[in-house]
């Protein structure tokens, strides 16, 4: 099912909790809504699936307008972050209440609760209430419930924020089988990046309820759209510095400090060109360069993971770079650093806009 | 060992304590089989040990005490009836909704609460006496008379709306405690607001309506001052009153008789709370939380 919000906005009082919200989901997409608690996205969801009436704009499914329509007739299947199981009906029941309230014979609610909990691998707990369940078979009895109806969108509400991060791993693989496997278009709403990142066909990064940017993982982090989504994806943080951009024989410079320069490359030169900006680099588009390169001062070493992670000082700007464990380094140490050309990002330190884009 | 000391000194502390409570059943009992008492020790009329007698429970014989009883039975469970109802779909809607004038009627009920009933009578008085023009409600009802004055219904109508403050404050903060993404999820299920209510709501709130229920018919089963004030046969309106009216008859009490009605009154309630124990339990060890 295709999705557009136009307009869409949300007021609680006098408070915006979503804000001019125009997004288009093709058909069979995984999208995910991304952003810090706060910033809009269970309202929006909550709205697609009819229990919030929106203040404003529209919500269309496959070209036509649905504000006014009851969520049982939206033909959507919702798993939540609680799992909101029925506690007092067994799994069976939970499963299929959806197809009782349709009236389904009870032949073929059996069938398909069979099929359902066979594809689920929770066949053997038919029985059991969802108290004597795990986090992640009641997660998975959710899943049945919600896709027993057939639903034409699936919405998820942070459904993995409750169990333990290896479960998490396995689940995510789990639920985005399931989805290529139907074919059914679903919203991801998460605060955890990495699970966008792993999930999602295209990503929206909300952010008090206005939305940052709409795009691939890939293009979130190699051109975010302004300095938020830059700070806010990708982990260690993007480095934010502020620097000057000047023209010199036709060629166009970074100055990070006073006498350092870098050579802006060509396909990174901003779109409009502006002298005070912020350079924003992520940790790992900086290289230790071998021979000449930037001059840099180590300043203090971490392990990030299985890499290490260095604060440098270039000239009086600090930055943050990821370099082989191998490597040894101590505080002092004298180094030479590489930028790689895909990594240069440009913002306007005013609007607080990209640069690269417009 | 100090753990030990400890719990025996509690037992002992709770023994102690209890014991006013255990003496004074225990009078009642030993009483109501004995001629006189001397102290707990039965005696006959002669002052030796002894003197153990039925006679004292002859008023079972009597049609008034059946009376009484039904009566009593009637406000009882009307009044549990009543307070469940209103209750449970007020404290929903206060607990869900949201509509001008929540925060007041929070407020003013819980002040209701406080409010010693006896204030009220006069106010009740007339109350119940305008019901009682209207005609068929006012009292030309089967069973329960009606709900004007010197109605059993009338007598049901208050109860409940004195109990009603406790009862809608305890319903509401069991339904705040019913997620509302369970809600949600029923929505999208397909269900109507109302059979959310009833198939998905109501069964995980089940110790609090349990709990409620017993309240009520306890409260309705001793309620003495609301039947005495507004029955004018009050000695033929409830098991209190028909107690009360044994205590003020100009003859010497007979404190054998006394003990016996008020043992017999104290019987289904304690028949009553064996059997929903389970649920008052339940209340206080966390109310729903997921599992059944």
């Amino acid at each position: 099912m295709e999705i557009s919000l136009e307009h869409l906005t949300k007021k609680f009082g006098n408070v915006y909790a979503v804000k001019n919200l125009n997004l288009h989901i093709r058909d069979g997409e995984f999208i995910a809504l991304l952003g810090p608690s706060g910033c809009g996205k269970t309202t929006t969801m909550l709205m697609i699936a009819g229990i919030y009436k929106p203040t404003e704009g529209f919500i269309k499914f496959n070209k036509k307008v649905i504000n006014n329509l009851e969520p049982r007739d939206r033909s959507i299947g919702m798993v939540f972050q609680s799992y909101a199981l029925y506690p007092h009906m067994t799994v069976y029941e939970n499963i299929t209440f959806p197809l009782k309230l349709k009236k389904v014979s009870k032949v073929e609610m059996e069938k398909e609760c069979k099929k359902i909990s066979q594809l689920l691998q929770i066949d053997h707990l038919l029985n059991r209430k969802p108290g004597e369940l795990s986090g992640g078979q009641q997660q998975r009895v959710a899943l049945g419930r919600a896709l027993i109806k057939k639903p034409q969108l699936l919405l998820f509400d942070e459904p993995l924020s409750n169990l333990d991060a290896r479960l998490r791993i396995s689940m995510r693989r789990f639920i985005k089988e399931i989805q290529k496997e139907f074919g059914i278009t679903s919203i991801y709403v998460t605060h955890d990046q990495e699970e966008a990142m792993a999930m999602a066909d295209r990503i929206a990064v909300m952010r008090d309820g206005v939305l940052q940017a709409f795009t691939t993982a890939d293009r979130l982090h190699d051109e975010p759209e302004n300095i938020f989504v830059a700070h806010f994806i990708g982990n260690p943080p993007m480095n934010l510095i502020d620097a000057e951009l000047i023209e010199e024989n036709g060629k166009l410079y970074l100055y990070i400090s006073r006498n350092i320069r870098v050579e802006v490359p060509e396909r990174r030169k901003p779109k409009v060109f502006k002298r005070k900006i912020k350079f924003g680099i992520r940790p790992y588009d900086v290289e230790i360069a071998k021979g000449r390169g930037i001059p840099a001062k180590v300043l203090f070493v971490e392990f990030f993971g299985k890499e290490l992670l260095i604060l440098c000082k270039i000239g009086d700007k600090e930055i943050q770079v990821m370099a082989h464990p191998d490597l040894s380094f101590r505080e002092g140490d004298a180094i030479s650093l590489n930028f790689k050309d895909n990594g240069f990002n440009f913002f306007d330190p005013e609007t607080d806009q990209s640069l690269l884009k417009r | 060992m100090g753990e030990k000391f400890f719990k025996y000194l509690t037992i002992i502390f709770l023994i102690l304590i209890s014991l006013p409570i255990i003496l004074g059943f225990l009078w009642i009992f030993i009483s109501t089989f004995s001629i006189r008492t001397f102290g707990l020790v039965p005696v006959d009329s002669t002052g030796h040990i002894g003197g153990l007698t039925f006679s004292n429970w002859k008023f079972l014989f009597d049609k008034t005490v059946w009376i009484v009883t039904f009566n009593t039975l009637i406000l009882s469970i009307g009044l549990t009836a009543g307070v469940i109802f209103v209750s449970a779909l007020a404290g929903y809607a206060l607990s869900r909704m949201n509509f001008p004038g929540r925060k007041s009627i929070l407020s003013l009920s819980l002040m209701l609460h406080a409010f010693p009933s006896i204030t009220l009578l006069i106010a009740i008085y007339f109350v119940l006496r305008w019901i009682s023009k209207i005609p068929v409600i006012g009292n030309g009802l089967p069973v329960i008379g009606g709900f004007g004055y010197d109605t059993l219904g009338g007598i049901i109508l208050v109860s409940i709306a004195l109990q009603l403050p406790l009862g809608v404050w305890l319903m509401k903060g069991f339904f705040d405690n019913v997620s509302w993404d369970m809600e949600m999820a029923a929505l999208i299920d397909g269900c109507s607001r109302f059979r959310i209510l009833w198939q998905i709501i109501l069964p995980q709130i089940k110790p609090g309506i349990a709990a409620l229920a017993i309240f009520s018919f306890i409260q309705g089963w001793s309620s003495f001052l609301i039947p005495y004030s507004f029955m004018t046969s009050a000695s033929t309106a409830t098991v209190a009153t028909f107690l009360n009216s044994l205590l003020s008859e100009s003859a010497p009490v007979n404190y054998g008789t006394l003990a016996a009605v008020g043992l017999f009154q104290l019987l289904p309630v304690l028949i009553f709370f064996i059997f929903t124990q389970k649920y008052l339990l339940n209340i206080f060890s966390g109310g729903v939380k997921g599992s059944s």
